[in-house]
């Protein structure tokens, strides 16, 4: 099985409220957020790798962002990948889900071919959740998304969390599959690990590298335009209660009568 | 722009009814028809010949619906090829998904047959000047706000969380259109269905509440957690939970709140032991009453709490527990 695993460096999602609007050039600030491997896909690389010690192959990242993202994927090679692509150059800015889409389902086919595509069902910060399916469109393969579970051998059954249960399906590769966080637990990098991650390599692609049509990646290739952005303000003017527990619960109490959600009687 | 401009939604179907996020849907969409004095239609693909009556109860003009025992569950071979079809026969100026499970994997797949833009979650529309639909987008969490256009591709395509719209109803004396759906024998997907595994939420969902008890990652015991149960019944609400109660193994993602879980509006929220991430406020922004109980006076949730508690819980949980019941 050749595996390829997608990962997205993203900012670190515990540290969204620090992020602001810079009101003279209107755009987005996030000077020292940290930027982490996008949590989802550690699980999936994780699942990819499973993969890999139960039916033979090898794990590939693919990863598009700039250049300074090489120390996340080294990261994803501890963990037990056997290479990684970081497909970086100015062209790629810009890109929307097609276009980013696009670009990855070009070098995963340059650099292919794979038995499987896994991804993080969503990213922590655009969160759409629509790469995965759209790569799969681009490669034409199959796609499933929200997996919960797996089991693979001949071919694979999937369980995917839909509303109210779990649908199970069964796929036969090459296929895409986007997976949910409470597939497993990624193992932690150990120094086995890092000392293995030392002898693999992180390759830069470049534009020039893969054969890309230029109308299809970055903005040029990008169907979708953002316009205003703005941090909403969603602050209330609330008032702070304090006392002892009693006075507070009775503030509480005092609080659901005003809203209307006690009924006579019910206290 | 054309004389009138057409607007689609995807009415997903479950067991012979529409899913209320499509209802939802079609109630914001009906505005936005008439405003470009256009028509406003459901596509339905199901294994059932019912249940159409409460789209046109929501607004749709027509009902477009293929009927086949194939649509049970969701393949996406199937079900694009028949939504590539039907929008290169009408042309829509726009086409709406609801973001549930099956539409996050059907939606970017058939914008991508298309080529043409996908808003991710959308929580408001508008008409620009140039009669572009401005789609406003949440992203960080709920923490920046995003209009995203479609300006040079049609139809613009969108998704809609469920929750993020009130129902309407707006009655029309609409028709059925019935989609062929015999291409469909020449399609072999190599992705199955086997079943469905059904898995009953517990209590009442969250979205139904009046009131909903949240508890967050500061709750320590599972003997608390049966407390603030114990709350929620009292105010004859829900609890709900953020993602490290989900990770505890004490409740589930149907009971969380936030991007990768529910988008509620009850009355009365009360967090508890909740830091109030980005991830957990765009699911609870627009509730009513917001009460927060934290120990952390620097705690974010205080930023959109109406009564604000800094304190131990587990000093304040005793105390109103014991005084509600009386
Ligand atoms: C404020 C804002 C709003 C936006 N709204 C939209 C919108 O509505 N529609 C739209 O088309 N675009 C939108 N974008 C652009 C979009 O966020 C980017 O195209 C982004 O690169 C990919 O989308 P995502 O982060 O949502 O990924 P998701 O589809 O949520 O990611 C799912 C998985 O795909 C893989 N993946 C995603 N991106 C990469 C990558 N760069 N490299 C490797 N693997 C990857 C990962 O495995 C990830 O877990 C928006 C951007 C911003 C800043
Ligand atoms: C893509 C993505 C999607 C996500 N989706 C969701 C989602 O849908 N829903 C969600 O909830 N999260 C989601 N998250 C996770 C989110 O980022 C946060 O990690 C999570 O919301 C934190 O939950 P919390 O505030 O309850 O817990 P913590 O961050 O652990 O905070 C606990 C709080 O409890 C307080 N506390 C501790 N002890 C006490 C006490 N004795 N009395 C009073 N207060 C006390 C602390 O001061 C602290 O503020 C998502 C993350 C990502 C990346």
């Amino acid at each position: 099985m050749r595996i390829a695993c997608l990962v997205k460096p993203v900012p670190d999602p515990e540290y969204y409220n620090r992020i602001s609007i810079d009101p003279v050039r209107g755009i987005l600030t996030r000077a020292g957020i940290p930027v982490v491997m996008n949590p989802t896909d550690r699980h999936a690389l994780e699942e990819a790798i499973r993969i890999k010690e139960k039916m033979g192959g090898e794990v590939v990242i693919f990863s598009m962002a700039p250049d300074d993202a090489g120390g996340i994927l080294k990261d994803g090679l501890a963990m037990g990948a056997d290479e990684a692509y970081l497909l970086s150059d100015r062209a790629f800015a810009g890109a929307d889900t097609l276009a980013t889409s696009y670009t990855l389902a070009k070098a995963i086919e340059q650099f292919g071919p794979f038995d499987i595509i896994l991804a993080g069902n969503e990213s922590a910060d655009g969160s759409t959740s629509q790469v995965p399916p759209q790569v799969g469109v681009w490669l034409s393969m199959p796609s499933l998304a929200g997996i919960i579970r797996m089991e693979y051998g001949e071919s694979f059954r999937v369980w995917c969390d839909v509303e109210e249960g779990r649908v199970e399906y069964e796929v036969t590769p090459p296929v895409v599959f986007a997976v949910k966080r409470g597939i497993n637990t990624p193992r932690y990098i150990g120094i086995k690990g890092i000392m293995a991650a030392k002898s693999k390599k992180v390759s830069i692609i470049r534009v020039g590298d893969i054969s890309v049509d230029l109308d299809r990646i970055g903005l040029n290739g990008s169907p979708t335009r953002a316009g205003r952005i703005v941090v909403p303000d969603i602050g209330r003017k609330g008032e702070t209660i304090t006392g002892s527990p009693g006075e507070i619960a009775e503030g509480i109490i005092e609080g659901l009568r005003k809203a209307g959600v006690i009924k006579e009687g019910m206290i | 722009m054309r004389d009138h401009e057409d607007i689609l939604v995807f009415t997903e179907f479950k067991d012979g009814h529409p899913l209320k996020v499509g209802l939802e849907i079609l109630s914001k969409a009906r505005g936005l028809a008439d405003e470009m004095s256009g028509g406003l239609y459901a596509m339905v693909l199901t294994d059932r010949a019912d249940g159409f009556d409460m789209l046109f109860k929501y607004g749709a003009d027509r009902v477009y619906a293929g009927i086949d025992e194939s649509f049970r569950y969701y393949t996406g071979a199937y079900f694009s090829r028949m939504a590539v079809s039907l929008v290169e026969n009408i042309k829509p100026y726009a086409f709406i998904i609801g973001a549930t499970a099956m539409g996050s994997m059907f939606a970017p797949e058939v914008a991508a047959y298309l080529k043409t833009g996908l808003a991710a979650h959308v929580i408001d529309y508008k008409i620009d000047h140039a009669g572009n639909l401005v789609q406003v987008v949440p992203s960080f969490g709920s923490r920046v706000a995003a209009e995203i256009l479609t300006p040079h591709s049609r139809p613009q395509m969108s998704t809609v969380r469920p929750g993020t719209f009130e129902l309407k109803e707006n009655l029309r004396n609409g028709s059925i259109v019935h989609l062929d759906t015999s291409e469909l024998d020449y399609i072999a997907p190599r992705v199955t269905p086997l079943g469905f595994e059904e898995v009953k939420p517990e209590g009442m969902p969250l979205e139904d509440a009046e009131v909903v008890v949240v508890g967050g990652g500061g709750i320590e015991t599972r003997e608390d957690w049966e407390n603030l149960k114990e709350l929620s019944r009292l105010l004859n609400g829900a609890l709900g939970c953020t993602r490290p109660i989900v990770d505890k193994g004490w409740s589930d993602e149907a009971h969380m709140v936030g991007t990768s879980g529910k988008t509620i509006k009850p009355k009365v929220y009360i967090g508890i032991a909740v830091s109030g991430s980005s991830h957990h406020i765009t699911g609870m922004k627009d509730s009513g009453l917001v009460i927060a109980i934290n120990k952390d006076e620097n705690a974010p949730i205080f930023d959109v709490a109406d009564i604000r508690i800094v304190a131990d819980y587990k000093e304040i949980l005793p105390a109103l527990l014991s005084m509600i019941k009386g």
